[in-house]
């Protein structure tokens, strides 16, 4: 059998293309729109396309006509891996930024405003900021 | 009616002229795979999904009726 034979199973796949192609274009439409009734129809349609690509899915597989490849035991380990070691190196940019919360006291909502006047308050502009081991991060 | 103070950006025009094409297509292309097909529950859906599109392109269709800009 010749794989573009007009078969359901490939009709079928088509629509799913066709309609995740749509998306993708609604998307991008979206992201460029600033009409924002355009937008909102936009949008609507959006939604209307995932709904109906899941349908045209879900009767795919219901047919064993669209069979995704399954990740196997040494795959789910190699991600699990990577993403351990990705928030590993997270925590650890994260560390000096937490002492700094810390050092400042801003572990309150109070204290957060406090910190985000620093960055524009002229007067506070004298103000050092430390990193861990007393070491000044940068001066302002 | 969308537009009617004829502001419209250039891209929003541009973009609006290619979907409105891309809709006309799948409208046409699902009305021939229901024409095309053997499972009557995937023909049903191909009909559902032009009438959906369909749906979809006059509603975008309004939002070409611009005034001039003044």
């Amino acid at each position: 059998m010749y794989q573009d034979q007009v078969t359901d199973k490939n009709l079928c796949l088509a629509v799913i293309n066709q309609l995740k192609w749509s998306a993708t274009c609604l998307t991008g439409k979206i992201l460029e729109c600033a009409d924002e009734q355009l937008r909102q129809d936009y949008m609507q349609l959006l939604n209307r396309t995932f709904a109906e690509q899941k349908q045209a899915f879900d009767l795919a597989h219901q047919r064993g006509w669209y069979q995704p490849m399954m990740a196997d035991q040494q795959m789910i380990g190699q991600v699990q891996g990577d993403t351990q070691k990705l928030m590993m190196e997270q925590q650890q940019s994260m560390g000096p930024m937490h002492q700094m919360a810390q050092y400042q006291g801003i572990q309150t909502p109070q204290g957060l405003n406090n910190y985000q006047q620093s960055f524009t308050n002229p007067n506070l502009q004298s103000q050092s900021i430390y990193v861990g081991g007393g070491q000044p991060y940068y001066s302002r | 009616m969308p537009h009617a103070t004829g502001k419209i950006t250039a891209r929003e025009l541009i973009d609006l002229q290619s979907h409105l094409m891309l809709e006309s297509t799948l409208v046409g292309q699902f009305n021939h795979f229901a024409r095309e097909c053997t499972d009557p529950q995937f023909g049903q859906l191909c009909q559902n999904l032009a009438h959906s599109r369909m749906d979809c392109l006059q509603k975008l269709a309004q939002h070409t009726n611009i005034a001039p800009i003044q």
